[in-house]
């Protein structure tokens, strides 16, 4: 009756097939592109010789086909090679910025599901009242402004002007939780203002249409008021819209921190990507790029599972 | 007392074009134990009639008349009152099961609800559900608690949302049309279940439909609802015996026959609870109907058998 281990089995094949597809795409992109590392390193007064040995030592002067096979097999056994401009492996990189970039995902996500879903369910409930015209008006101006603005915003208002919380930079964990949390505080509010917006909105019209449905006028024939119709029937059904547009800003969410982790100075994925791209470090880009889509192939699998958690109708469709 | 005593109730729903006259001065009564059919064809004003005497009418509805539910009067009470009187004194189970049960909820816990809300402990409410849904005909053992409502067939859902009113030990149970989103092989099944239930639990049924032949087999008294108003009532017995109002009789008419008998449908339209014309509102459709029909709305006039009618040109006495 369960199709649970199916759906687990076609999402790895699902997996590996989207990642040997963007490897191909991002590397054959990078190829074309112009901008030779080895010269950006030496700058522009370099002698011939010395560019070429540099360019032999990157292994740049291999065949594309070759560069590329190497690359990808090494990606399979954890090898993304060794980045240009640090002289440290990509994987190490990337997964000490990590510790940056994926609290700071996490701190926006959870925010924007906690504050926007039940301030859009609330909005709901009151159809048509002061409070929905008001949730609904402060979710559109929060639909509308980008992020990067809100961020530069709030770090003038919080940071600058009342010296709240810092204005950019990081301590690192080791300086400890609490002064880790509060620089990623206001980033993580950057980016969590559009997407509870947005949630809030996509609550609301889907808690409404729940509203609609029979079993709403069953619980209150069962002596359930209408604050408790909704929550206990109508917002359980409607989280299952809720879960599709939230698998889609997680995607966001990972490339809206590049922005905002600029603007904060934060050292994390998203700013390592934007180094890596103006110093030409290609296979630090490359690298970026792959695990950034494994990200989004495992997000989207884990809100295929929150699916089938929602909605008992899936876990025995064809059974 | 009586179970059930409504007096002159009337119901518009607010629209822009006016107010929209749904129920128009009913008047019925239902004894403890008691069993009362409301017939009467789409549009007739039937469902609003179950759901207004649960307090579940559309937000704004104007509601005037008298409804006494076991002495008690429920008009103008407030939704925190009448809750009280849902479940335990009235219960209503609807005309579609499908969409009557909360799809992601378990079919076990949607049946503990009620009983949950009145107080019982989290595993009474359970062994109790279980014992409704055996009664039911759907035994736990082959039926668990924690199915799903789309692991059932229609009828079985329809069984499930009445073990669901069963375990609230409802005083008074309302049945909208409960048989006619299942299939003909069930519905048999489901209204023979409704009246044993209801005469072995001593609770009073109020019964809504459409089909003049199920009122005949199932309860001791009929009311025949036309454009929001009761045309003809009485003890089912004396009104099958002389289907006293043209209405009434058309509806007979039009229920098609096995032998290809029946099946003349009812020339025109009911009028639109929008506009309606004075008079009795069935005149305009009647083959009786004279200058005083048109003008007046004849009483609903009882004769020694108990038996009403609302026409000054009835079938059966002498004509």
């Amino acid at each position: 009756m369960n199709t649970t281990p199916a759906l687990v089995l076609r999402r790895l094949i699902g997996l590996a097939t989207t990642l040997l597809l963007a490897a191909f795409v991002v590397f054959a992109v990078l190829s074309v592109l112009p901008g030779d590392p080895a010269a950006v390193m030496l700058g522009v007064g370099a002698r011939p010789d010395t560019l070429a040995a540099l360019r032999a030592e990157m292994g740049l002067d291999r065949p594309v086909a070759v560069r590329f096979v190497s690359w990808t097999g090494g990606l399979f056994v954890g090898d993304f090679g060794v980045s240009h401009t640090y002289g440290v492996p990509v994987l190490d990189l990337v997964l000490e910025r990590a510790a940056v970039s994926l609290p700071l995902a996490l701190l926006a996500a959870g925010g924007a599901v906690f504050v926007g879903v039940p301030l859009g369910a609330l909005a709901a409930s009151q159809r048509g009242g002061v409070l929905d015209t008001v949730l609904m008006a402060l979710a559109q101006v929060g639909i509308a402004v980008p992020s990067f603005w809100l961020a530069i915003m709030l770090s003038l208002v919080f940071a600058v002007g009342l010296d709240w919380l810092p204005a950019g930079g990081f301590p690192g964990w080791e300086a400890g939780v609490w002064p880790g949390l509060r620089a990623l505080f206001l980033p993580a509010l950057a980016l969590a203002l559009p997407q509870g917006a947005v949630l809030a909105r996509v609550a609301r019209s889907a808690v409404l249409e729940a509203l609609h449905q029979d079993y709403v006028l069953t619980a209150r024939m069962k002596g359930l008021s209408k604050g408790a119709a909704l929550w206990r029937h109508a917002l359980p059904n409607a989280l299952i819209p809720v879960a599709t547009v939230l698998g889609l800003q997680l995607a966001f969410l990972l490339t809206g921190a590049i922005v905002v982790e600029n603007v904060f100075y934060l050292p994390g994925v998203g700013r390592l990507l934007f180094q890596a791209i103006a110093q030409r470090d290609l296979i630090t880009v490359q690298g970026i790029v792959v695990l950034v889509v494994t990200a989004v192939v495992c997000i989207n699998f884990v809100v295929d599972l929150t699916y089938l958690w929602l909605d008992p109708r899936l876990r025995t469709r064809g059974a | 007392m009586s179970l059930l005593e409504v007096r002159g109730l009337r119901l518009d729903l607010p629209a822009p074009s006016g107010a929209i006259r749904v129920l128009r001065g009913v008047d019925l009564s239902i004894e403890p134990g008691g069993s009362l059919a409301v017939v009467g064809e789409s549009g007739a004003g039937k469902s609003m009639l179950a759901l207004t005497l649960l307090g579940l009418q559309p937000e704004g509805a104007d509601v005037r008349g008298s409804i006494r539910l076991l002495g008690r009067e429920c008009v103008g009470i407030g939704d925190r009152a009448m809750r009280r009187m849902r479940g335990g004194g009235i219960a209503m189970v609807f005309q579609e099961p499908q969409g009557a049960l909360n799809p992601v909820m378990t079919i076990g816990r949607q049946v503990a609800e009620g009983p949950r809300r009145r107080g019982l402990g989290r595993g009474a409410a359970r062994a109790l559900a279980g014992e409704a849904l055996a009664r039911v005909g759907l035994d736990p053992a082959r039926y668990p608690l924690d199915l799903y409502p789309h692991q059932l067939s229609g009828g079985q859902r329809q069984r499930v949302m009445i073990a669901l009113c069963l375990a609230m030990r409802p005083k008074l149970l309302v049945a909208d049309e409960p048989t006619t989103a299942l299939d003909a092989t069930v519905q048999a099944g489901v209204l023979a279940l409704l009246r044993d239930l209801a005469e072995g639990e001593g609770m009073g049924l109020l019964l809504v439909t459409h089909d003049l032949a199920v009122a005949a087999a199932m309860t001791e008294r009929v009311a025949v609802l036309y454009a929001g108003h009761i045309v003809e009532t009485g003890p089912t017995a004396a009104v099958f015996a002389r289907l006293a109002h043209p209405y009434t009789r058309a509806l007979a008419a039009a229920r098609p026959g096995l032998d290809g008998g029946g099946g003349v449908p009812i020339g025109g339209r009911m009028p639109s609870p929008r506009n309606v014309p004075p008079g009795c509102p069935f005149a305009p459709r009647c083959p009786r109907a004279d200058d005083r029909c048109r003008a007046e709305m004849p009483p609903l006039a009882a004769g020694a058998d108990g038996h009403a009618v609302a026409c000054f040109h009835p079938h059966g006495r002498g004509t």
